[in-house]
């Protein structure tokens, strides 16, 4: 009586159920290639904008809700004016830690640009004279934000690179 | 590179060797060898005599080599040794102290007193058993130094051995830092990187010479056992993976951060695999590498069986699993054909996925495998801490990184580390991937918690040194043609005359790597030429002076970074604290020796004496006293009860000290001399961390009306009685504000109020105060002989 019962329901079963064809291949294993293999560029882009995340301080951001801009006395006048910049190690406001990743960053493309520069001679039918711009703009770029850190760090610590 | 013949890999002659696979192993053999043939002498020409035989080309640059790692290790002794100049050879801030007196006990008691030592005079009335919750290393470190400098007549005491170790190390990371990049890229790069990691500043801020803590061994492992595996990854042999496996153990011996690299070889196996780079060698070094490094990480108490039972090292075992199921599906590949093939792996994944899953599940409902601990659950979820472990988010160390931090630490290879990035994704091989998974793991694990930065830093060395060895192996060579630069190929009579375009450098194996590029750029340019007319412009002498010239100023410019840091960020001893008056003169404030040896003098050994958890280790390495808590935080219930027994009124808190057996409170002050970490600025944390085991403290109810945690005139009333207020402040007004008019001005927070003029203690009696009013020692009174209340003294008229 119980196996009718149950001839009868799997009957039923796979009357209304009727699993749809589909062919799921997993990842084929000839040589162990991946099925999905994102080229360099983009693991390179991907990366670099992560970095850019960490490095501008976005956990501390997270964790510590600092504010975007500090007010602080001006000496002259006495009057309370913004400042972006924390006067103190280990502390960053919103604005600061996006600029200064922003720096690292640009200071990180244009080594990278000096370092393509002779190749876009041939990819990209660069003139020697725009392999030496291109060259030019990597080098102001990277030195530039350099400097620019070297402001930001200075305004932190007024005693960076003196020693009392 | 002779292969190991063992029977390991007879069985693996089983295993199909495509001729793809061979290709990959021919060119994944370390870039750069050196492999100059004996022949070529180098000729000095002495005038009048002629050429004179000397050294050969190898020979010189194994000199070289040796001198300049000789030079870096030197440097890096000498730039951590500021605060031994300055002030004297001690042992600096908190955690080193108990290092000190557990090498002590190692050094005086032997091994065995160390191993299974249970330390009463800490942790009252609990104890603490040192030996299984201590990371040894450091200690039979120091331990074996100091019996290898008697073995050669050196007999330094066994304080200036722990004082000097981390300097000693630091010259050791240099090397094993060489070592890493000349098996990942080349020498060239491994010499810069040799040379970043010596001096760079985030390495200094936790091995200067005085600070004896685990990490001044840690790194050194870390890096070792880096450039072990990916040998052993280079030549396949089991011989190179015991020894990674050795330099795990001592990775393991020396710190928690253990976790990290094994992790982080599992992700890069995983890696290798997603990128279709499987070679016997991987299987060889990885198998190798995780058994014994397990059973070895096992044989320290303290990790025991953890090794297989924590969930952080499930991913090792996950890897390890998918590893060996790769190799058995390849080979039952080799023979068996394409269709039964796909139905036999089907049928593998399915009962393997399956088992696996049997077996996580299993092991997690029965609690055999434990779920991630909170400190590393942070590095996931940097919102766990704060939420839930107070203690773990109040250490200064654990707090989220700002972006100055990177700069600081780093200084300009921080923008130079992507670039190496770029040049490994460019020719990517076998060993450069684990510099990749190694740097982004460490970045985003630096954005959390900013004592791992450490961790980062070397990565950051070896990164940036490829992308300057690769700069200027591509700008020097016109230098070189043109002439400007003699080679060095000139003093080698036998190729003087055979010198060609693109093989004129020093460092023969840059050159090998610029022949190929230039050969490359050449043949494409020669057609782009006839195309476009657009010759590269790498030949141009002017442009490669002004880049070498940049990348010269960027190195004078950390050197100097580099030692300012180490002079003035990173040389503190936080012990005794130091500031330079107008007059140029500096001042020392030793008030913490002073207190702790006013201790050790008119105390016995067997003193309770409660203080916040920070000074303990200190407390018990310099006044030899029995401390309540200390930096361990193991328990938190105790810190709980000592933070409840600062910050109630002093009824209570005479309760609770007298519960504790306590005899002595200590409390450090700085509002007379403005010293900002003092105990009242960090009263928010035995509030917080109280309130967390008595559920009848209310952090509200120690903020004013704004919800500000201040102590002027708004100041509340549970705040003021606290006390932590009454005996920071015990005495202050009549020091600093005689009249009662004055207001009372504290160097740290402002104005105080008006409550901290003549406050008398009824139960606890001040009996030392130092010199700068940064510590202060009060005695715990006895009851009353008849049971009743005490009183405070009356006031002399």
């Amino acid at each position: 009586m119980k196996d009718l019962v149950l001839e009868g329901l799997l009957l039923a079963f796979r009357h209304v159920l009727r699993a749809p064809k589909i062919r799921l291949r997993g990842p084929s294993s000839e040589e162990g290639t991946a099925w999905w293999r994102p080229s360099s560029l983009t693991v390179l882009l991907l990366l670099l904008l992560s970095f850019y995340i960490v490095q501008s301080g976005t956990i501390y951001n997270i964790l510590e809700k600092p504010p975007s801009v500090t007010m602080e006395m001006d000496p002259a006048t006495g009057l309370q004016r913004p400042q972006a910049v924390m006067k103190r190690y280990g502390a960053q406001t919103i604005t600061e830690g996006m600029t200064g990743g922003l720096f690292y960053m640009l200071g990180t493309l244009g080594v990278i640009l000096i370092d393509q520069a002779p190749s876009l001679g041939s990819k990209m039918g660069f003139s020697r004279n725009m392999q030496l711009v291109a060259i030019g703009t990597g080098a102001v770029l990277f030195l530039g934000c350099y400097k620019m850190i070297n402001v930001f760090v200075s305004i932190k610590l007024p005693n960076y690179l003196i020693y009392t | 590179m002779p292969p190991s013949h063992s029977i390991f890999d007879c069985c693996l002659a089983l295993l199909p060797t495509t001729r793809e696979q061979s290709a990959k192993e021919r060119e994944t053999r370390r870039v750069g060898s050196w492999d100059r043939s004996e022949g070529d002498k180098m000729h000095v020409h002495v005038p009048g005599v002629g050429y004179v035989r000397g050294l050969s080309q190898r020979q010189l640059a194994v000199i070289l080599r040796v001198c300049t790692l000789g030079t870096i290790w030197a440097v890096a002794f000498c730039i951590r040794m500021f605060s031994v100049l300055r002030y004297e050879s001690i042992i600096h801030e908190f955690d080193p102290w108990f290092n000190y007196r557990a090498t002590k006990v190692l050094v005086d008691d032997g091994t065995y007193a160390f191993w299974n030592w249970f330390d009463a005079s800490s942790w009252y009335p609990l104890g603490r058993i040192v030996g299984g919750t201590v990371y040894p290393g450091i200690m039979y470190t120091a331990a074996l130094l100091h019996r290898a400098y008697r073995v050669i007549g050196i007999d330094l005491d066994i304080r200036e051995v722990c004082v000097t170790l981390a300097p000693v190390f630091s010259g050791i990371t240099a090397l094993a830092t060489y070592m890493l990049t000349q098996q990942t890229w080349n020498e060239a790069a491994g010499l810069l990187a040799a040379a970043f990691v010596g001096i760079v500043p985030g390495y200094i801020a936790r091995s200067a010479a005085g600070s004896y803590d685990n990490e001044a061994v840690a790194i050194t492992a870390l890096i070792l056992t880096f450039a072990l595996f990916v040998k052993a990854v280079n030549t396949g042999s089991i011989a190179w993976a015991a020894l990674a496996s050795l330099s795990y153990l001592y990775m393991v011996s020396s710190w928690g951060g253990y976790i990290f690299v094994m992790n982080v070889i599992p992700i890069y196996v995983l890696t290798l695999l997603l990128m279709g780079r499987y070679t016997n060698r991987l299987y060889v070094s990885f198998c190798a590498f995780y058994v014994l490094g397990t059973l070895l990480s096992m044989q320290i108490r303290f990790v025991g069986f953890n090794a297989v039972q924590s969930s952080e090292h499930m991913g090792a075992l996950g890897v390890f699993g998918i590893l060996n199921l790769y190799c058995c599906a390849m080979w039952i590949q080799s023979f068996s054909s394409p269709q039964t093939f796909r139905a036999v792996l089907r049928l593998l994944l399915m009962g393997a996925l399956s088992l696996a899953g049997i077996a996580a599940v299993y092991g997690i409902y029965s609690g055999y495998i434990g779920p991630w601990t909170g400190r590393f659950y942070t590095l996931l979820d940097p919102t766990y801490a704060k939420r839930k472990i107070p203690i773990i988010a109040s250490v200064a160390e654990h707090q989220p990184t700002s972006w100055s931090a990177f700069f600081f630490e780093n200084h300009f290879l921080v923008m130079l580390m992507p670039v190496g990035i770029y040049h490994v994704l460019r020719n990517p091989n076998d060993t450069n991937v684990i510099l990749v998974v190694y740097g982004v793991f460490s970045t985003y694990f630096t954005g959390v918690m900013n004592r791992l930065m450490l961790v980062y830093t070397p990565m950051c060395c070896v990164l940036a040194a490829i992308a300057i060895s690769e700069l200027l192996s591509v700008w020097m060579v016109p230098l070189k043609q043109k002439g400007v630069i003699p080679s060095v190929r000139s003093l080698f009579r036998s190729d003087v005359s055979s010198e060609d375009a693109a093989s004129t450098s020093a460092a023969g194996s840059t050159s090998r790597k610029t022949a190929k590029r230039m050969s490359k750029r050449d043949a494409s340019s020669s057609t782009a030429v006839q195309q476009h007319g657009t010759a590269p412009v790498t030949d141009q002498v002017e442009v490669s002076l002004g880049l070498i010239l940049v990348v010269f100023g960027m190195g004078i410019a950390f050197v100097h970074h580099c030692v300012w840091s180490s002079s003035e960020m990173h040389s503190s001893p936080s012990v005794v604290l130091s500031y330079k008056v107008r007059s140029g003169d500096r001042v020392f404030i030793d008030d913490f020796r002073e207190a702790y040896q006013w201790l050790n003098q008119n105390t016995a050994s067997s003193t309770r004496v409660l203080s916040w958890w920070d000074y303990g280790y200190q407390l018990a390495g310099m006044s030899n006293v029995t401390t309540i808590v200390d930096n361990n935080t193991w328990n938190n219930t105790h810190i709980g009860t000592v933070g409840r027994c600062l910050n109630s009124d002093e009824v209570v808190a005479h309760r609770i000290a007298r519960k504790l057996d306590v005899d002595y409170v200590l409390v450090v002050f700085g509002g007379l001399i403005g010293y900002a970490s003092d105990d009242l600025n960090k009263l928010i944390w035995p509030i917080r961390i109280s309130g967390s085991v008595d559920p009848s403290v209310n952090e509200r109810d120690y903020l004013t009306a704004n919800g500000e945690y201040s102590i002027g005139d708004d100041a509340s009333e549970t705040l003021t009685n606290s006390l932590m207020f009454r005996l920071s402040y015990h005495r202050f007004a009549d020091v600093v504000a005689p009249s009662v008019e004055s207001p009372i001005r504290d160097q740290n927070r402002g104005t105080v109020s008006k409550k901290a003029r003549d406050i008398r203690l009824h139960s606890f009696e001040e009996v030392f105060t130092t010199g700068h009013w940064l510590v202060r020692i009060y005695r715990v009174k006895p009851p009353h002989a008849r049971g009743f209340p005490l009183l405070a003294p009356v006031a002399e008229t």
